[in-house]
């Protein structure tokens, strides 16, 4: 009972006395962090009176509520070993300390079920029968006998064994905890991506699991980024310093529509974040857009001026739109693209399409390409089940090419022919020595060459012609697209063993 | 893999459709560069200088066995062609501007005058007053004259039945307004009247003896004529079958008692064979074209007088000559020597040669040689030559198997104009 009541002093002073994190000295820090690296070593070790006091003074350094959990993991462990009933009663006050230190706190559900149990537990020990000797989980003898029995020989008494509501909990571990401190403080912390908005302010405390890049970013400021792969188990201190960049603006970014995705400058690039956004930003012109599927898209240029905090508050007009569902067999190789843009990079696709009237096109390498204009109506699904057909062989345009080249060439030859023997002639008549007669066959030989290179020209000529259309040609059977459209409606629902918002489907 | 195949056919179709381009521009720009127009040639044809006419439609299977010029109609000219096989007259007509036709001349020689076939050296002949053309060929009822003039044949004679070796030519008889053939067979020669003998009449005939041995039978083998002056009469040239070239009188025409001896004679050296021919030039100056066997001769003789006949130059040996005749242009007048056998690159194909006549006689060599320009073999280019006059000038033609040239245009060998550009329009 008396060191009960020098713990509920203890708390009380630890809670009177705890300052502000923010407000603390680094080495205060650090001597928490001492201090949990030892107490969590007790722990390991079963010395939970000993790690329970590690873990009050790593609280007394910095007031991180998980470390008044972890006081009273210690106490939970110590009691569920000797199923001590002065134990049970610190983990109590211990976990009730937590509760209160960190109202938010995500387990609190569980902590306060935890509590139940173990007042059970205390009121189940304090009816039963009293034990024949009691001894502390350290191992400390029993003081007296039982007086019942004085001849007895001397056994050293077993505790009774907890009862299966604490068993059912299990053993409890003590937790690690992260902590994200900036210097400055209340910089915006931002979780592996900026577009899932703020995660928290600095400083920060609490478990994370994984490995995560965290983002600590505050107006005027330099970025810092960092990947975090904190030890469940360990007490992780991520200290940003911030260095002032006063060259930088300030950019706040909301819209009516909260989650609408964030363009600066350059849309190919991705979305930078999602509304609500505030980072720096280079000074100079910027251009924004912020889009939500099913709004109309909002822009806005902006000139930002170094050190100074601009705002763009988007107001996103929403439009009727219907879905569009792209499949089909060998979908996933082909890239679908409404109205000259890029809808989904690989199929099957399915996205939302404002209302109207859309060119799909879907393209494959080595497949027809497929392209249709179709309506898409509010609050429909169009599904189109499209079925590419292969690209022709083009081997009848290569043989029509190869055969063009070939009478071009004859025609070539042939038109040399003709022109030498035009020349010959030409000179042997100028020349006037037994100039060449009327009926001198070269002159039929060199007109059947004319003729023959023309109509080879021809022939190569429209053989080319053909090659060409060979090529362009339509060849085979298109491909096509089995169009549905679908209403959609949601509407709640409520059955036997289920609620929920359920969607009919009708086609 | 997926990028790569992309890559790969994006390729491929890029080079497919570049070739496509490629050869649709190279087939365009050949097809500029060495695109023909074949009416060129035509055009070619129509510019040279030697028109060639092939036989018409006409029976003979052998066409163009011996050419003559013929009577003109106005401007232009015309050729009388002679077919063999089935024997033909025809003619072959020359617009002002060279262009051949054949009017509707064709005359059967078997259905005429019962002439079932013509030999390789047919007489004709040709009136030097006015064109008009004399066929004189054995028949089966004896040797025929033929007349044509103004494109048609006219009236025959009949001299009996001995083949006309001794050749024929036309003459200034006493006693006949106008030339008339004199033609000759064996020793003798035949007085002949056009278009027929007055009536009541019989054939004139003379015997034709050497004076120095008035007994020994002569072999005429050409005749000809020498203008005696001032007389408007010709004497007649006799070139014998020894050699020996005589001159009679020229009433030898009309007959003769018994027979008639030379005035003047000279040994030409060359014993002439049949088709061996006397070409007048002028009054009294003749080119004898002899052959016989492959030799042949060219040579010109004067004959001032009656009694007295020389050489004039050494005259010109030309092998396998066959024919001749006398061209007389502005550049000089010429031997158009007809050598149908001649050897041209190596082929048998005929070759005409042109000797110049000058006022010491003849050159020995041509001074031109015609042939076709693609020569062949068996082509007896040469084997009928004539001066044909053409747009008031003459011009060459040559008959080949199957062919008529007419050379409207000439140059020597030398390079200069024989004669110039004939055809008018050009």
């Amino acid at each position: 009972m008396q060191s009960r009541a020098v713990f509920v002093v203890w708390m009380a002073i630890c809670a009177l006395a705890a300052p502000h994190a923010d407000a603390q000295p680094v080495d205060a820090l650090k001597k928490a962090q001492t201090a949990f690296d030892q107490a969590q070593l007790d722990y390991l070790q079963g010395k939970y009176d000993e790690a329970a006091r590690g873990f009050q003074d790593a609280y007394a350094a910095r007031d991180f509520p998980q470390f008044l959990y972890n006081v009273g993991a210690s106490f939970h462990m110590k009691g569920k070993k000797a199923s001590d009933i002065e134990s049970y009663q610190k983990a109590v006050e211990a976990y009730r300390s937590y509760l209160k230190a960190d109202p938010k706190a995500s387990d609190t559900a569980k902590v306060q079920k935890t509590i139940g149990v173990l007042e059970g537990e205390i009121k189940r020990l304090k009816d039963g029968p009293a034990p024949p000797a009691t001894g502390t989980a350290t191992g400390t003898p029993p003081a007296t006998g039982t007086a019942t029995d004085p001849k007895t020989p001397h056994v050293a008494a077993q505790p009774p064994a907890p009862s299966q509501e604490v068993k059912d909990l299990g053993d409890v571990k003590v937790r690690g905890l992260v902590v994200i401190e900036s210097e400055p403080s209340n910089a915006a912390i931002y979780l592996d991506d900026k577009r899932k908005g703020p995660f928290a302010q600095t400083p920060w405390s609490g478990t994370l699991e994984g490995e995560h890049r965290v983002i600590i970013e505050k107006r005027g400021y330099t970025v810092i980024e960092k990947v975090v792969a904190a030890d469940p188990s360990k007490l992780f201190v991520f200290a940003a310093g911030l260095s002032q960049q006063s060259f930088l603006g300030w950019i706040e970014i909301s819209s009516n529509v909260p989650g609408a995705d964030i363009f600066i400058d350059d849309k190919a690039a991705g979305a930078v974040g999602r509304t609500p956004l505030s980072q720096n930003i280079k000074p100079g012109k910027h251009t924004f857009w912020i889009s939500a599927e099913g709004y109309n898209e909002y822009k806005e240029e902006l000139e930002i001026v170094p050190n100074n905090t601009h705002a763009v508050k988007a107001t996103l007009k929403g439009s009727p739109v219907g879905k569009l569902n792209v499949t089909g067999l060998g979908i996933e190789d082909a890239t679908i693209i409404v109205d000259g843009k890029q809808l989904c990079e690989r199929g099957p696709c399915l996205k939302g399409v404002q209302q109207g009237e859309h060119t799909i096109t879907v393209r494959r390498p080595g497949y027809k390409t497929y392209s249709k204009r179709i309506l898409i109506q509010a609050k429909t699904e169009t599904q189109v089940r499209i079925t590419l057909a292969p690209t022709a062989s083009r081997s009848d345009a290569i043989v029509a090419g190869i055969l063009a080249a070939g009478f071009g060439g004859g025609g070539v030859f042939l038109g040399l022919q003709a022109k030498k023997l035009k020349e010959d002639l030409q000179k042997e008549i100028d020349a006037g020595l037994l100039p060449p007669d009327s009926n001198d066959p070269r002159f039929t030989r060199g007109k059947i060459f004319a003729i023959a290179a023309d109509a080879t020209f021809a022939i190569a000529g429209i053989t080319a012609l053909t090659a060409i259309y060979y090529t362009f040609r339509e060849k085979g059977a298109p491909s096509t697209g089995l169009i549905d459209v679908r209403a959609l409606a949601l509407r709640p629902e409520i059955g036997p063993g289920y609620a929920g918002i359920g969607m009919g489907v009708s086609w | 893999m997926r990028t790569m195949r992309t890559t790969m056919r994006t390729t491929m179709r890029t080079t497919m459709r570049t070739t496509m381009r490629t050869t649709i521009w190279l087939v365009a720009t050949a097809s500029l560069a060495v695109g023909c127009k074949w009416t060129d040639f035509d055009d070619l044809a129509s510019e040279t200088w030697v028109d060639s006419t092939e036989k018409p439609e006409v029976k003979s299977s052998d066409y163009g066995i011996a050419i003559q010029r013929s009577s003109r109609m106005g401007d232009g000219g015309r050729l009388v062609v002679l077919g063999a096989g089935t024997a033909t007259y025809s003619e072959l007509a020359y617009n002002t501007e060279g262009e051949a036709s054949f009017p509707p001349t064709e005359v059967s020689l078997q259905a005429k005058a019962n002439v079932p076939n013509i030999g390789n050296s047919p007489i004709l002949i040709a009136d030097p007053s006015n064109d008009n053309t004399s066929l004189i060929v054995p028949s089966d009822n004896g040797v025929v004259i033929l007349f044509g003039a103004q494109g048609m044949l006219t009236p025959y004679q009949l001299f009996g039945v001995t083949a006309p070796d001794g050749g024929a030519t036309y003459m200034v008889a006493p006693s006949q307004a106008a030339p008339q053939p004199l033609v000759a067979i064996g020793d003798t020669v035949y007085g002949a009247v056009l278009p027929s003998l007055p009536a009541g009449t019989s054939q004139p005939t003379c015997k034709l003896v050497d004076s120095a041995s008035p007994t020994t039978k002569l072999s005429i083998k050409a005749l000809g004529v020498v203008r005696n002056s001032p007389a408007t009469t010709d004497d007649v040239l006799m070139w014998e079958a020894s050699g020996k070239l005589y001159r009679y009188p020229g009433s030898v025409f009309n007959g003769c008692a018994t027979q008639q001896a030379q005035t003047a004679v000279v040994d030409t050296g060359f014993m002439p064979d049949t088709g061996s021919q006397i070409l007048s030039i002028d009054g009294g100056t003749v080119v004898l074209q002899g052959h016989r066997g492959d030799n042949g001769v060219l040579r010109v003789f004067t004959s001032p007088s009656a009694a007295m006949i020389a050489p004039l130059g050494d005259g010109a040996m030309v092998a396998k000559l066959r024919t001749a005749a006398i061209l007389d242009v502005q550049s000089g007048r010429y031997v158009i020597a007809g050598i149908p056998t001649a050897l041209v690159e190596g082929k048998t194909a005929g070759q005409v040669q042109l000797f110049k006549i000058g006022a010491t006689g003849l050159g020995t060599l041509p001074v031109a040689t015609f042939n076709d320009a693609q020569p062949d073999n068996n082509q007896s280019f040469g084997r009928g030559v004539a001066a044909m006059p053409f747009n008031g000038s003459q011009v060459v033609a040559v008959a080949a198997d199957n062919e008529v040239f007419v050379y409207f245009r000439a140059n020597l060998a030398d390079g200069t104009a024989l004669y110039g550009e004939t055809r008018r329009g050009r």
